[in-house]
């Protein structure tokens, strides 16, 4: 019969044998000004369309970064900053998002168990001031 | 006697119609009455599997898309309106369905089923686990021949009953698994008097039912298709399942459920939400936000969805379009209920590839077109077997059974393309056929012959089986971690083993089917990691190495002449000038009137042409032959000038990604000599298209993903 565990005591498990599928995490927005910066984002290629969407588009827009990609999320509201110069300002804000993680257990299939992981995650909001 | 009682006098009909007993067959109905949406389908020798059967939804494909036979089924393949664009668009920021009734559900009825089904289904290669009523994948494998005698994935949906497990099938694997179980169980057909109910086998405690064409099954992808089903559905009564739906559908399927977690509904009729502007207002339910890891396990299922004479008293209730339309009118807000309460199953495909995850719907057929209808009202994208064959490849994925090189279903398609392909080939003028072995050196350009490559890599005899792909996913995980360097060393392979594998062009170039994955040279690895864009290209193998000397000073010398300025026109006179024989200035023009000479002529033309014709076609014949011979004596894997590991089954530049991306199957014996080819921490190969001479760098990864379907 299947097991079903919704919270393990250590949060080590045996890689070998078991293999760990991450849900992905909730999006507080999907609005187009909601920019959502990953490992694998290009930050140059990046700031250019956040660029057309706060001249053409929006008076603010809203970036986020989780876990490996905060710094990177900061070098990317950083670098938008100092194209524009002063005509935009902007408030951070930090938070933790909580993760669903399926492990599998390749050896015995009945056993699967469910657990959550915190992350670390920073939101920049970067708005016109004129 | 006359056949038909219209022969006879208005006042004699009644009298006569009840003696009329005829043998001709009847007349075929008007053009009118054959073309009404009611007698659309299932008549007049349409839907037959010889020519397609059609499904729930073919009336409204056909007129907006191309449809081909596939599988014993008319299958929609692309869109007339649409490209791919749309659909990769919406699959990517709103919401595309497909019509997937074309899988067969097989119904297993018995004490314990789920565990009567062990023997065909491979647990190492499963990765997948279900709780309670969860619908999972398996691989299944005629019973005690692992790792050979693959049929194909299915789709195991067990009842907390443990009496019943429906398993989905497709339909070009269905053939294979039904003869497996009938000789497993020694099953046997039943005669049934229902001429339009399921097909049956039983022995003394199973019974196996084939419902192939009562249930639809549509698919659902993108972020935004729970939403979709809510803005297109009305509920019956209240029940939590419902609640939950509402929950979860408000916010994003993917981070709140778990794959193949399922979901019971039951509806209204479909047509009652066709309005567009009636915005249908729901129960208000606080949205899930993934705190209630396991909320199955508080809430058992408790649904009529698999009750067969249930599904069928909602049939027999359904209001036809005419009464439907007849009613619509009279109501202010129109018809917002009907005798018809319709279950409908919910399935979760949460698998973590991109363009592929949404959700599965089933529902019983008479009601499938209405709710695509209903669906595509709500602005759901339509796409075909082409858009879902892209949708695999861009998810790196391999897409049973086109993808699938050892099953029956594999291979009769594998045969099927080299036929095509074959046909096409040979409907070409000579002088614009590919020159496959001459001047590529490709030995195999329309078949893959893995049996052969593997004989090649691994000495096998080939009574041993021949090739068989490796789908334990513990090895694969092993042997991806030995090729990362994560652990010691590659472990000893199974003679005779393919390993599924990803291709990522990192260059230039378009992967394609048929292309072969090759072994670099030590020098190729020098100039990849130097990055240095040398072109490396296939030398035709016919010149012998004193020939090839010998041309290339030609080659060096052959200057290309040079061009002349752009927009300059020269002024001299003798540039443009050309000689012209003296001949053809006085030619006796008055022979070309007398008849005679003007048949001769022509003759003699004949005549010259058709010994150039004969000789031309000995040489050709020669040739083939030394053709022929000479890849009979050439080994598979020495073949060209890099050695052969493996084939891709699939290629195509990716419009996500921005590079050449395939899937493919390699020989694991060349894992050894491509272990060590690195470049930024990544496994190098070349890969080189069956129609081309240039070799293309790219990475190799192992595909650690389980087939799906």
């Amino acid at each position: 019969m299947s097991k079903a565990t919704t919270s393990l005591t250590s949060k080590r498990f045996d890689e070998k044998n078991n293999e760990m599928r991450r849900r992905p995490p909730v999006k507080p927005n999907s609005a187009p000004n909601h920019i959502y910066i990953t490992r694998g984002t290009n930050v140059e290629s990046q700031v250019g369309s956040a660029e057309k969407l706060l001249n053409n588009s929006f008076d603010e827009i809203f970036i986020h970064g989780m876990g490996a990609s905060i710094s990177k999320a900061l070098v990317f509201a950083m670098e938008l900053e100092k194209k524009f110069g002063g005509s935009v300002k902007s408030d951070i804000q930090t938070s933790t998002v909580v993760c669903t993680d399926d492990i599998v257990s390749l050896l015995n299939l009945d056993e699967t168990e469910t657990r959550r992981r915190s992350v670390s995650a920073v939101h920049v909001h970067l708005y016109r001031t004129a | 006697m006359a056949h038909d009682v219209r022969r006879f006098p208005r006042t004699m009909r009644d009298f006569a119609a009840s003696h009329l007993v005829s043998n001709h067959a009847k007349k075929c109905p008007s053009r009118f009455a054959r073309r009404k949406s009611a007698n659309s389908r299932n008549k007049f020798g349409r839907s037959t599997a010889a020519k397609g059967i059609w499904l729930s939804t073919h009336v409204w494909h056909a007129k907006r898309f191309r449809m081909c036979r596939k599988w014993g089924f008319k299958i929609a393949d692309r869109s007339y309106q649409r490209g791919f664009r749309s659909v990769l668009r919406d699959s990517n920021k709103n919401c595309v369905i497909r019509d997937r009734s074309y899988y067969t559900c097989v119904t297993i009825q018995c004490p314990d089923a789920y565990s009567k089904l062990s023997p065909f289904s491979q647990k190492s290669c499963r990765g997948q686990s279900s709780r309670g009523e969860e619908e999972e994948c398996h691989q299944l494998y005629t019973p005690g021949k692992y790792p050979y005698g693959y049929i194909g994935p299915a789709r195991f949906q067990k009842l907390t009953t443990e009496n019943e497990v429906h398993v989905w099938i497709h339909p070009s694997s269905k053939p294979q698994f039904l003869k497996a179980l009938i000789k497993y169980y020694e099953l046997k057909q039943t005669e049934n008097s229902e001429e339009l109910g399921p097909v049956e086998f039983k022995n003394s405690e199973m019974t196996v039912s084939i419902d192939s064409e009562n249930l639809s099954r549509f698919h659902l992808s993108g972020p935004k298709c729970l939403q979709k089903i809510r803005d297109s559905i009305r509920f019956v009564g209240d029940s939590p399942e419902h609640d939950r739906f509402l929950s979860v559908a408000a916010g994003s399927v993917f981070s709140s459920m778990r794959d193949g977690e399922v979901l019971y509904l039951l509806i209204e009729d479909p047509r009652t939400t066709w309005d567009r502007k009636l915005g249908l207002k729901h129960k208000k339910v606080p949205i899930d936000n993934g705190e209630d890891l396991d909320w199955r396990a508080n809430n058992p299922p408790q649904s009529q969805f698999w009750n067969r004479e249930f599904r069928e008293e909602a049939i027999q209730k359904r209001m036809t379009d005419a009464q439907y339309q007849k009613l619509n009118p009279d109501r202010i807000h129109g018809v917002v209920s009907t005798e018809a309460k319709i279950p409908i199953l919910l399935i979760i495909r949460n698998e973590g590839l991109k363009a592929l995850d949404g959700v599965d719907i089933l529902i019983p057929e008479p009601f499938a077109k209405d709710f695509w209808v209903s669906l595509q009202r709500r602005a759901a994208r339509a796409s075909g077997l082409r858009d879902e064959y892209a949708a695999h490849l861009e998810s790196k994925t391999l897409y049973f059974p086109l993808d699938d090189v050892e099953s029956e279903a594999g291979r009769a398609s594998e045969a099927a393309t080299k036929t095509e392909l074959l046909d096409k080939y040979n409907g070409k003028p000579h002088n614009r056929r590919c020159k496959y072995w001459s001047a590529l050196s490709v030995k195999y350009p329309f078949e893959y012959k893995w049996d052969e490559l593997v004989k090649d890599w691994d000495s096998v005899e080939e009574e041993s089986g021949g090739a068989f792909v490796c789908r334990d996913l513990q090895k694969l995980r092993r042997i991806e971690s030995g090729l990362k360097g994560k652990s010691e060393s590659l472990e000893e392979m199974d003679p005779g083993m393919l390993l599924p594998v990803r291709i990522q062009f990192f260059g230039r170039g378009r992967p394609k089917k048929f292309g072969m994955i090759c072994i670099p040279t030590n020098e190729d690895l020098i100039s990849i990691r130097m990055n240095r864009n040398k072109e490396i290209i296939q030398t035709p193998p016919l010149l012998s190495k004193d020939e090839e000397e010998e041309e290339e000073p030609m080659d060096v010398l052959e200057e290309t002449p040079p061009k002349g300025l752009q927009g300059f026109v020269s002024l001299e006179a003798a540039a443009n000038e050309k000689p012209i024989n003296l001949k053809w200035l006085f030619e006796e023009s008055t022979k070309m009137d007398d008849r005679t000479t003007k048949r001769k002529r022509v003759n003699r033309k004949k005549k010259e042409s058709k010994k150039r014709r004969k000789l031309e076609f000995e040489s050709r014949k020669t040739e083939m032959e030394t053709e022929e011979t000479q890849k009979l004596t050439t080994n598979y894997r020495f073949s060209a000038d890099r050695e052969i590991a493996g084939r891709l089954v699939a290629g195509e530049q990716s419009v996500l990604g921005g590079h050449g991306q395939a899937v493919g199957y390699i020989c694991a014996s060349a894992l050894r000599q491509i272990a060590s080819n690195y470049h930024k921490n990544k496994t190098v190969v070349m890969v080189r298209n069956s129609t081309s001479k240039y070799y293309h760098p790219a990475y190799l990864t192992i595909l650690k993903n389980a087939i799906q379907i």
